[in-house]
């Protein structure tokens, strides 16, 4: 019998409610997901909370129909999506050359290798650093905050992922469709166009909506890089957050919320993970 | 357009591999050739430089009279028919076999016209709108070559097609495959590691042995006159016999332990000097035998009987070398017995001198 097999038989034999030991297996797995979405449920609990000082908690939408008058809060959400819109693209497309650089090209003896790691060595390196660099080298050449210096951070953040997600897809790449298609007549743009794009696409598309997704959430850099004029919606909300929270930021909190299970939902639909 | 397609002493080395070395030979239009040989010995990488796929390291490939050594691959009047198919799998079936025409700039009615009696051909009409996974593997391989010889290629290059397929299915489309060729008068150049595939379909078949050409020849004369010692054990079943080469006033003989094989003599070693030679099993009888060349016969004990159905193989010990015959079973009742002696002979043609 497998271990498979044994833990199947285990859940199968929770379903009896006789059953103590199952029961307490119910119990800590309902606790260990309370325990992973315990915070998010708090800030939608309190999205809906009319009591803002109050003890008691009673039902409103209130909030939500007041942020539509926050300006500040809704044009950093704005900016925010338009940020993650040029990220994705940027990035995607990058990726995408990247990947066909470090598999396709023909690197001299071990400079494949390295060449591979400098693309990725950013993913373990603290974001601060970027922050800092990217401050620093945008004030220098005079361009100071804003919005093409976070695009820029965000598209080196999430550059890395998106290349492993569209790389992974390269390296997966059946070479003899290719040979087929220019077999058959196509030359190497039109076999790009007709063949490797289209079998790559489920890859790309989940490169392009982790590279929003990165970028829409991402704070440390854009904290660094975001100026008066420009402030994605992370670095508001954080200066938003005193002692009494507003109740619109838990109200946006929640619409970033959905956007993001919409895009993850979107992802997993298009990529049969 | 009568193209020969010619290779001219082609090299290809891939780093410190040489995959296939000094290869040449040429196929005359609408001739079945087969690269036969064991898996590595240098098949794919000769019809990939066919294909232009790999360029060679050096020598040249030409058609007719072009050298398409250096062409790329979509600009060359050949088809390939990968060993996993390759189909397009985000394609239906139409839009792949349609793929080539559409390179070509043909119109779309007569694209569809063309996929349509194509699919007629390889028996498999009207489903231009399936998906390529809704297929079976046998209905793969067809779509493939449909792909492939929708273009008219005027040579079309085959990697072991049939190597995914159940037997039966081989069989029946080893058959297909070799009318379908008669039929279109198309060269195939055909590559295999099934010496039986070979044997059957084939006008010609070349044998390679670690990236080299062991032999050339019609499947009759690769499988009744192996030159090598390679090709003898690699083709069919064998006695493999090694000996010294002993001349004598008209012809010679190698003496091999128990076994003096008379052949006829040959200039190619001087007395003394060791020599194999291959006897097919099936040539070799049991007792004396009537025929109108030359009889050899030898005399020795049964070791070993072992039925096999249709056929018997017997095991002969003869002073110490064993030689192993093949018999039809006619009747079950006339298999010899083991421990009794025995008389061999075959016709001294079937005795064949291996020169490698
Ligand atoms: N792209 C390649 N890179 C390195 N070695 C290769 C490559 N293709 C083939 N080879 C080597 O060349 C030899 C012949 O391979 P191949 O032509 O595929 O043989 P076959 O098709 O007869 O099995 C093998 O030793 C194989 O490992
Ligand atoms: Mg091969």
């Amino acid at each position: 019998m497998s271990v498979a097999d044994g833990i199947r038989d285990r859940i199968g034999s929770s379903s009896d409610p006789n059953d103590g030991a199952g029961g307490g297996l119910k119990l800590a797995a309902l606790l260990t997901y309370l325990f992973l979405y315990g915070p998010i449920l708090v800030v939608v609990v309190m999205s809906f909370d009319a009591g803002r000082y109050g003890l008691r908690w009673e039902f409103t939408t209130e909030w939500y129909a007041s942020l539509a008058t926050r300006s500040d809060l809704i044009g950093s959400l704005w900016l925010s999506v338009q940020i993650g819109i040029v990220v994705m693209i940027v990035s995607t497309v990058l990726a995408v050359i990247a990947a066909f650089g470090l598999s396709r090209f023909d690197w001299p003896k071990r400079k494949g290798p390295i060449a591979t790691y400098l693309i990725f060595v950013p993913l373990t390196l603290p974001l601060i650093i970027y922050g800092i660099g990217l401050f620093v080298f945008f004030t220098r050449l005079g361009i100071g905050r804003g919005f093409l210096p976070i695009v820029v951070g965000h598209v080196l953040y999430a550059l890395p992922f998106a290349t492993l997600v569209v790389g992974a897809g390269v390296i997966d790449l059946d070479r003899s469709l290719e040979e087929a298609a220019m077999d058959l007549g196509a030359d190497p743009l039109t076999t790009f166009r007709e063949v490797t794009l289209p079998a790559l696409m489920p890859n790309i598309v989940a490169a392009a909506l982790f590279s929003f997704t990165l970028s829409f959430d991402e704070f440390l850099i854009s904290f660094f890089v975001s100026g008066s004029g420009a402030v994605p919606l992370p670095v508001r909300i954080w200066g938003m957050v005193r002692a009494d929270i507003e109740p619109e930021v838990y109200a946006i909190s929640v619409v970033v919320l959905a956007i993001s299970i919409a895009v993850a939902a979107l992802a997993t639909k298009l990529r049969r993970f | 357009m009568a193209s020969t397609l010619h290779l001219d002493s082609v090299t290809k080395d891939f780093g410190d591999v040489r995959a296939v070395e000094g290869v040449s030979f040429d196929v005359e239009q609408g001739k079945f050739l087969t690269l036969l040989g064991p898996s590595g010995c240098g098949k794919t990488t000769t019809l990939r430089m066919i294909a232009g796929f790999e360029t060679p390291t050096e020598g040249c490939v030409r058609l007719g009279d072009t050298d398409i050594t250096a062409q790329e691959p979509y600009r060359r009047p050949t088809s390939m028919v990968f060993q996993n198919y390759a189909l397009f799998p985000h394609k239906t079936v139409g839009e792949n076999v349609g793929f080539g025409l559409k390179m070509r700039d043909v119109p779309r009615d007569e694209r569809s016209d063309r996929v349509a009696g194509m699919l007629e051909l390889i028996e498999l009409p009207g489903i231009e709108d399936r998906g390529i996974d809704e297929l079976s593997g046998g209905q793969q391989q067809r779509v493939a070559l449909a792909r492939a010889l929708i273009t008219e290629p005027e040579v079309l290059l085959l990697d072991e097609p049939l190597g995914a397929l159940d037997l039966k299915l081989r069989k029946n489309m080893q058959v297909e495959l070799k009318n379908l060729q008669e039929e279109l008068g198309i060269t195939f150049v055909y590559v295999t590691h099934d010496q039986e595939e070979a044997l059957t379909m084939s006008d010609e078949i070349i044998i390679l042995n670690d990236g080299e050409i062991e032999q050339r020849g019609t499947p009759t004369e690769i499988y009744e006159s192996p030159r090598t010692r390679f090709v003898a054990e690699f083709i069919g079943d064998t006695n493999l016999l090694d000996g010294t080469y002993v001349e004598n006033g008209s012809g010679a003989t190698v003496e091999c332990g128990g076994v003096d094989v008379p052949i006829d003599s040959f200039s190619a070693v001087t007395d003394g000097q060791s020599l194999s030679v291959s006897i097919r099993p099936e040539k070799i009888e049991l007792g004396g035998r009537t025929g109108n060349g030359t009889t050899v016969t030898v005399g020795g004990e049964v070791k070993d009987v072992i039925y096999q159905g249709n056929v018997a193989k017997v095991h002969v010990d003869i002073d110490g070398t064993e030689l192993v015959l093949e018999q039809q079973v006619i009747d079950t009742v006339n298999l010899p017995t083991p421990g009794s002696e025995c008389t061999l002979s075959w016709d001294q043609e079937n005795t064949n001198v291996l020169t490698g």
